[in-house]
């Protein structure tokens, strides 16, 4: 299922998510993260070398890369500590009724 | 062949063998968990901040795995170091107040004329803390900070929380997460806006306990427009177990300023130097890294060179000697991550009497930049059949607008110009190390004079035994 | 596997190589070679080798014997040998051109040399699975002493969607012998994984030319090595052209094991949109006074990534080495190139240097070009085939005209 605009979808249920997990939606890797400050979802690869940001730690609103240590804001995926220098894409997300879903926009190279 | 006395040194200057029974303090056990950590925090009389940054990153230390590239680091065994000793009781001003086993060591390598000469201020360190420290009157007027890390823990929180670890976090690598996790002494420096430090700002360390461990942490903030230049030069025992130095060095140069940091780098043979230093260029500054290998057994390190902002330059010029037994795997890094910027990477090698010199270097280019200008030349030069000399330089460009080049050459000491120079009157041994220093001199002119002097002895030390 | 009747040896290696094969996993980007070239998104198992028996579409247009001024020509369709020809004249002096399964009987004694060695050698399972399954290929024999100008014509079209194909080509030349080969990959549309291998053999003093081009389907995949080893005083100019594939990963090394032996590695590669290109060199110095030049030189247009890996590697008894590597790219837009030259260096009495430069194409000659009235397009291809032209121009005309006519219709897609 995608579209042009932003699609919401349903990735997972709140009672699975406990601190942070990965979810796959139309074979691209979307971590999920439950912070004080709310539920957030990122790009789960890091933009400096392949690794997966869900397997990262959670520190004061920022998710450090498990594999160097790049620190990424969870709100907007800016870079907020090196290696990394680019950012990675952050998701905009609800919760209804127990459920996560994340607003999916597939984004084609032009 | 009638054999000279060599010419203009005296080698009773560079005795390492010279050691002190061991006057430390406050010593942890051997070995590293969360206790000894602790230990350390306490010592230090720490905010709790501090304290947890260093036990996260004691678990990255113990999660992360070894590198599987580079010099070969077999033999370190972690759990048979100490990994902290405090020689006295407080920090001293004066020369005078220095204890006299202390200032005999630093008598030794020359520290007091340096001082009076050449220096600003001078951060002595004796088994990882911070001895003697002295700041001339008319920096610390102009508000620069130059201090050791604990007292800017201490006393200029704000900035050292700001910029503590974001150039090198504890998850970067092994040995960043353990200097994170047991680090002790080393500088901070602050420079305000537009202040110019003109005189070279030098520290000297030393290793002293039977296996202990360096892990000096050293964190430099130039402010807009200001330059500074840091000296770091080093020079411990010989001793028959193992060390380990694992230093890290974060930069940050904010926008308009420039750093340069000089390192002549001369552990004794049974060291393992294992160092991280980082850089971050802004928009019009510069950093400059000029890092001299001379000793130790194993060295990796590689300077680099972050350029985030637009003008932004970085140099990286690197020196290694890899003697009998040696390991020199070091290089540098530009990684530049904004347009309009520029790097350059000189890299001059010596390897001999079976010694391994290796480059290592990156040149990545982001995505989407234009007018990025690169250059990295490899210079290696293989003294005898038995020595090493290999070359892994990685090009990582993503974006269109960019010129880069890279050249690497080996060769070995010319025939015709030792011929030459022997049919001048000079013995071969003379013509050589006369050739050798021909080779590195484009780098050692960058250094200060009494480096550059310290330098050329140390190549004459090396050399000797060459021949014959 | 369809049924095949070979030598015992041939059966042999076959089993070794498959046991190696069950033991190994595909390459991971873990692996340093593998780095920069994910290959865990694709099933190689899942292309299908194609049956012995079967034809493909369409009748082959085999006219044996017309070979137009080459000393020998060697046809393969779809893994079915569809042409296969030598000059009288040099048949008769001892030159054999045969399809490999021909010569595995008659030439055991080299062949199986040949095959163990590269068989111990090769280090990733697609290596390993090539000489457990290879599905066809080509042997070339010149004896000693023979000097042959016109090139041997080796032509591989491959079609067949979802096809496997596994060709391998040996050249072994004699003493002093001397031949040139050109070796085409072409194929079309269709989906083809081509795992390929290539040994080529030359005896003290030969001589050998080996022009490649590799212009499979943009959905294809292809993998290839090759190896080369040199005796005293042999000289070996291999010179590779990529333009097709949706993935291509090819090494060629070479190994300099004579005094005085020569090796000259050329590549030209034009990486286009969806196309993802890692092509590794090795040049191995063993013995003293060799040379060795590796000169390889890309270009890469919007969306498409290029890899280059080059590795001078001198061993502590080959003094006197003089080896020189160089890699060229040039980027035409947003797109992606790394270079990885390397030299692992264990002798002193060496002249080694590599250099590696990327850029773009240049700004003042492109407005030149413009201000003489060429249109944009066109000056940005008359530019392109200049920055190959130093290359192209070492290789024979035939070659050369082909590459030249891919660069073009490349530009004109990339333009």
């Amino acid at each position: 299922m995608s579209a042009a605009v932003g699609t919401w979808v349903r990735v997972a249920s709140e009672a699975e998510l406990v601190s942070s997990m990965c979810v796959t939606i139309e074979g691209h890797a979307v971590a999920l993260f439950r912070a004080p400050e709310g539920v957030f979802a990122l790009d789960d690869v890091c933009s400096h070398e392949y690794s997966r940001l869900s397997e990262g730690e959670v520190w004061e609103g920022e998710v450090y890369c498990p594999k160097h240590g790049s620190r990424f804001a969870l709100a907007t995926g800016e870079v907020t500590g090196l290696p990394a220098t680019q950012p990675v894409r952050a998701w905009p997300v609800k919760i209804e009724n127990g459920e996560i879903w994340i607003e999916w926009q597939l984004q084609k190279p032009s | 062949m009638k054999s000279q006395a060599p010419a203009t040194v005296d080698i009773g200057e560079y005795q390492h063998g010279f050691s002190f029974p061991d006057q430390s303090v406050f010593k942890t056990r051997k070995g590293l968990d969360e206790g000894v950590v602790n230990a350390i925090s306490h010592a230090k009389n720490e905010p709790e901040w501090m304290r947890q940054f260093r036990l996260r990153s004691l678990r990255a230390f113990q999660k992360k795995s070894m590198p599987n590239w580079g010099a070969d680091l077999s033999d370190i065994n972690f759990d048979d170091l100490y990994y902290y000793a405090r020689p006295t009781d407080e920090q001293k001003k004066s020369w005078d107040d220095v204890p006299a086993y202390i200032k005999e060591t630093f008598e030794r390598i020359g520290i007091p004329e340096a001082e009076r000469k050449f220096l600003a201020g001078v951060g002595a360190q004796y088994d990882s803390e911070v001895v003697y420290h002295s700041i001339k009157e008319d920096l610390a007027k102009k508000g620069v900070i130059f201090t050791d890390p604990e007292t800017a823990v201490r006393e200029h929180p704000d900035v050292v929380k700001q910029y503590f670890g974001t150039v090198i976090p504890y998850l970067d690598n092994k040995f960043a997460a353990l200097n994170s996790a047991v680090w002790s002494g080393g500088s901070f420096v602050y420079v305000p806006k537009g202040v110019k430090v003109d005189v070279p700002l030098q520290a000297y360390f030393r290793i002293n306990a039977r296996s202990f461990g360096q892990f000096e942490r050293t964190l430099i903030i130039a402010d807009e427009g200001s330059f500074v230049h840091y000296i770091e030069g080093c020079t411990a025992p010989i001793y028959a177990t193992e060390s380990l130095h694992s230093a890290v060095v974060e930069i940050i140069a904010l926008p308009g300023s420039r750093v340069r940091y000089t390192t002549i780098q001369n552990w004794s043979n049974d060291v393992y130097n294992l160092v991280t230093k980082r850089a971050l260029a802004h928009k019009d500054a510069t950093v400059e890294w000029v890092d001299g290998n001379i000793g130790s057994k194993r060295t990796m390190k590689y300077p680099s060179i972050y350029l985030v902002g637009e003008g932004a330059h970085g140099e990286v010029l690197s020196i290694a000697f890899a003697g009998k037994g040696q390991e020199q795997d070091t290089g540098g890094k530009a990684v530049h991550a904004a347009s309009h910027t520029s790097s350059i990477i000189t890299a001059k090698s010596i390897s001999k009497a079976g010694g391994v010199a290796t480059y290592r270097g990156l040149l990545k280019v982001n995505e989407g930049l234009h007018d990025v200008r690169s250059r990295v030349v490899c210079d290696a030069l293989i003294l005898d059949e038995r020595s090493r000399s290999n070359t892994f330089p990685y090009m990582e460009i993503n974006s269109d607008k960019v010129s880069s080049e890279h050249e690497a050459r080996v060769s070995k000491i010319s025939e015709e110009q030792l011929f030459y120079l022997q049919s001048r009157g000079m013995s071969e041994q003379e013509a050589s190390l006369m050739i050798v220093n021909g080779f590195l001199d484009p780098l050692v002119k960058q250094l200060p004079m009494e480096y550059a002097v310290e330098l050329n002895r140390l190549i004459e030390l090396e050399m000797e035994g060459t021949v014959g | 596997m369809a049924e095949r009747h070979e030598p015992v040896w041939m059966r042999d290696l076959r089993a070794k190589a498959k046991e190696r094969f069950e033991a190994m996993s595909w390459p991971m980007t873990s692996d340093e070679e593998w780095r920069r070239t994910d290959v865990s998104g694709i099933n190689p198992l899942s292309f299908a080798p194609r049956s012995a028996s079967a034809a493909p579409a369409g009748a082959p247009t085999s006219r044996v014997g017309e070979r137009n001024g080459a000393a020998g020509v060697l046809r393969f369709e779809s893994g079915r040998l569809v042409d296969s020809s030598v000059s009288e004249e040099w048949k008769s002096r001892g030159v054999r051109l045969l399809s490999l399964d021909e010569a595995l009987e008659e030439f055991e004694k080299p062949l199986s040399d040949i095959l163990d060695e590269a068989l111990d050698a090769a280090d990733d399972r697609f290596g390993v699975w090539h000489y457990a399954a290879w599905s066809h290929g080509a042997f070339l024999s010149v004896p000693r002493g023979l000097e042959i100008k016109e090139p041997f014509i080796m032509d591989f079209s491959e079609s067949g969607d979802g096809a496997l194909s596994m060709p391998h080509v040996v050249v072994s030349l004699g003493e002093g012998a001397r031949a040139a080969v050109i070796q085409r990959f072409r194929g079309s549309g269709d989906r083809i994984l081509c795992n390929a291998g290539l040994d080529l053999l030359l005896s003290d003093a030969a001589g050998l030319d080996y022009f490649e081009a590799q212009d499979l389907g943009s959905q294809s995949l292809f993998f290839r090595s090759a190896r080369a080893r040199g005796g005293r005083d042999s000289s070996l100019k291999h010179f590779d052209a990529a333009f097709g594939g949706r993935l291509v990963k090819t090494r060629i090394e070479t190994g300099l094991a004579g005094r005085g032996a020569e090796a000259y590695l050329d590549g030209v590669y034009f990486c286009r949109e969806g196309q993802h290109m890692d092509l590794r060199t090795v040049q191995r110095h063993h013995s003293p006074q060799a040379t060795s030049r590796a000169y390889y030189k890309g270009a890469v247009a919007s969306g498409g990534r290029t890899v280059y890996q080059g590795l001078i590697e001198v061993d502590e008894g080959a003094s006197g080495t003089d080896a020189y590597l160089t890699n060229r790219n040039l980027i035409l837009e947003a797109a992606r190139s790394d270079s990885i030259p390397t030299l692992k260096i264990g002798n002193n009495d060496v002249r080694c240097s590599h250099g590696s430069t990327t850029g773009r194409l240049n700004e003042e000659e492109m407005f030149y070009l413009e201000s003489r009235g060429l249109a944009r397009a066109d000056a940005r291809e008359m530019l392109v085939v200049g920055y190959f032209e130093d290359l192209l121009a070492r290789a024979p005309e035939l070659y050369r005209e082909g590459a030249l006519d891919r660069i073009r219709s490349r530009m004109a897609l990339a333009a």
